[in-house]
């Protein structure tokens, strides 16, 4: 490669890290250290965080749940409908979450929606509602990286393990899923940090009621509302310092993944 | 112990047809066949990962052809060995039993199958510290231990270097007497097959070309497609052929002269074969051409001449191309100490004998 293609794509990837840099170092700008401490320890920002923790677990336990057996089926199986299945769970990641937000909205206000809110569980303007909507967002993500995962083990090693007497279920637990452990708590970190980043869908299912239905993005979004800046910058710093770790956790967990 | 009947198997379009194979207890079968003859669909029929379309598997006399893998009691060592790498050794030789709760093994069977294999000092270690031999044995231990004695290895040693290939050779054929096992084994290495089998089935393009011991295997490959499998060049066509009290005397303008072929060189001797010479070849391995150098020897039958095209030095033999009568290739190999009869080198005229006790007829298709 000549001097001056490798100057132009390590000159590319320093520019985009430096646009992020810029923006984050902008933050400081408006950063005071008495008004951080005041907005991190204030009982709101403690609700925000602890709501948004809490549903952000529940959201990606659930979607970890659904995604295991989904994503062995879509790694193992061949069935009718297999490539339709596959299409709709990237779904979310190119639908917008607002739009996500809408459909679940409007699913709520059809018969079979309205019988679930009034018989189980009452989803719209609750904290349910914060937990679904993320659910709805991060399943199909959840879903695609943990087929990845499971793509990498070879098939057989399933096999083998049948032959060796184990039955579907026994190789499944004893061979692909200890094998594939790494990659399952690599997604599940993903999965909860884009949950906890949520904001398109859950401000449409859940609203944006001050300590009640009041997540991290959504508090970002109420205190920039009202020209809060510097507890805007305390929030945005809290989620870049949960996200950098989230990206490192993630790394340390994929590394040197072989299998012999 | 392992008797296959008339088994095909269809994979997309690709289909394996009509295998048909016994292998007793203490015995080895190989399949041998270039990649994409279907040798790993019809093993995965056998484990029991692909339904065949017609036929019968039935392993000690107990029909499997439907039975879930699981319950055929099948041992199978794949390519890439399929060792559990979030296990040590001795987990995975254990895993059968794990599995299978109600099944506690004799720990002396452990014991002995570990000595044997040379493998106690690695059983804590993980697999990913395995060099490759001590990976090969660990997957046999674990097949063996999982009390199949049925044993299916699908080109288990591909991957090793040649003296720890050797040396694995014989581990197999010790284990499959100790052990009373039926062993096939599926390969492309022409040398382990004739190593390893007791009997062979050459599958090539999905159907069995040729099936038996390797002896009679190699003196007399059936047809064009087999002998070339083998690795044999020299397939002469013939012109014409006439009955002798003690053979043929066939005119092979090939070769430039007549070729005299016992009667006992050729099986099953067709009754077609005066009226379609064309049909066949007359075959021989190039280890068996005798070279006599550049002075013809006294009068024999099957003595050519022809023009060295080439000289290469292998690590036992010599191989020598010489073109013979209608520019004909025949190959040769020589003993190392024989070089002397090549001391004219390249271009120059060389004398060669095609013994009548070493030919074979082969049908062309």
């Amino acid at each position: 490669m000549s001097l001056t293609s490798r100057t132009l794509f390590v000159g590319c990837a320093i520019g985009t890290f430096s646009l992020y840099f810029v923006l984050a170092a902008s933050l400081f700008y408006f950063f005071r250290t008495e008004t951080f401490f005041d907005v991190l320890w204030s009982q709101r920002t403690l609700f925000t965080v602890r709501l948004s923790v809490l549903a952000a677990t529940l959201a990606t336990g659930i979607a970890i749940l659904v995604a295991v057996p989904s994503a062995y089926a879509l790694s193992r199986y061949e069935f009718p409908g297999k490539r339709v299945v596959d299409t709709m769970l990237e779904l979310p990641m190119v639908v917008s979450p607002a739009a996500l937000g809408a459909m679940i909205l409007i699913f709520f206000n059809n018969p079979a929606g309205i019988w679930i809110q009034e018989h189980c569980i009452q989803f719209v303007f609750t904290w349910y509602g914060i937990v679904l909507a993320q659910f709805v967002t991060v399943c199909g993500i959840s879903t695609r990286l943990i087929k990845a995962a499971m793509d990498e083990i070879p098939r057989r090693y399933g096999e083998v393990a049948r032959t060796l007497g184990a039955s579907p279920w026994t190789a499944f637990c004893t061979i692909d899923l200890p094998l594939c452990k790494r990659g399952i708590l690599a997604a599940s970190i993903l999965t909860w940090a884009k949950a906890l980043g949520e904001f398109g869908a859950t401000i449409l299912v859940a609203g944006s009621m001050q300590q009640r239905t009041e997540t991290l993005p959504i508090a970002i979004f109420l205190r920039l509302s009202s020209a809060e800046i510097e507890a805007t910058v305390v929030l945005i710093l809290l989620l870049l310092l949960i996200g950098l770790c989230t990206l490192y956790a993630v790394r340390v967990l994929t590394e040197g993944k072989t299998y012999a | 112990m392992l008797e296959v009947e008339s088994i095909s198997v269809q994979a997309g379009p690709f289909m394996v047809r009509d295998v048909s194979l016994h292998i007793p207890a203490a015995a080895c079968h190989v399949i041998l066949g270039a990649t994409g003859s279907g040798k790993t669909v019809f093993l995965e029929s056998l484990i029991g990962l692909r339904q065949p379309v017609k036929g019968v598997i039935r392993i000690n006399g107990v029909d499997v052809t439907h039975a879930p893998v699981e319950q055929r009691g099948v041992g199978y060592v794949p390519q890439d060995l399929a060792l559990f790498s979030h296990m040590t050794a001795r987990e995975n030789i254990l895993y059968a039993q794990r599995v299978r709760k109600r099944v506690r093994r004799d720990g002396s069977l452990l014991s002995s199958l570990v000595e044997s294999l040379g493998i106690h000092h690695i059983l804590e270690r993980g697999v990913a510290h395995l060099s490759g031999g001590e990976r090969q044995r660990v997957a046999l231990a674990r097949a063996i231990f999982s009390g199949s004695r049925v044993l299916i290895l699908d080109e288990p040693l591909s991957s090793l270097h040649e003296g720890l290939r050797r040396e694995l050779w014989f581990v197999l054929r010790d284990l499959a007497q100790t052990y009373r096992l039926a062993l096939l084994v599926v390969t492309h290495d022409l040398e382990e097959a004739f190593f390893l089998g007791d009997e062979i089935t050459i599958l090539l393009g999905g159907k069995v070309c040729q099936q038996a011991p390797p002896v009679e295997l190699l003196a007399h490959p059936h047809t064009r497609e087999v002998a070339v499998f083998l690795g044999i060049r020299n397939l002469f066509p013939m012109d014409r052929f006439s009955a002798e009290t003690d053979g043929l005397l066939a005119q092979c303008d090939a070769l430039g002269g007549n070729l005299r072929v016992p009667r006992d060189a050729i099986r099953a001797l067709p009754p077609e074969l005066n009226a379609h010479p064309d049909k066949w070849l007359a075959g021989i391995h190039s280890r068996d051409v005798v070279v006599f150098g550049t002075k013809a020897p006294p009068h024999e039958f099957n003595v050519f001449s022809g023009a060295v095209t080439a000289i290469y030095h292998g690590r036992n033999m010599i191989q020598v191309m010489v073109q013979a009568g209608r520019r004909v290739p025949v190959e040769c190999s020589l003993p190392r100490h024989d070089i002397g009869l090549l001391d004219g080198g390249v271009g120059s005229i060389v004398y060669f004998g095609l013994p009548q006790e070493k030919l074979f007829l082969v049908r062309d298709r």
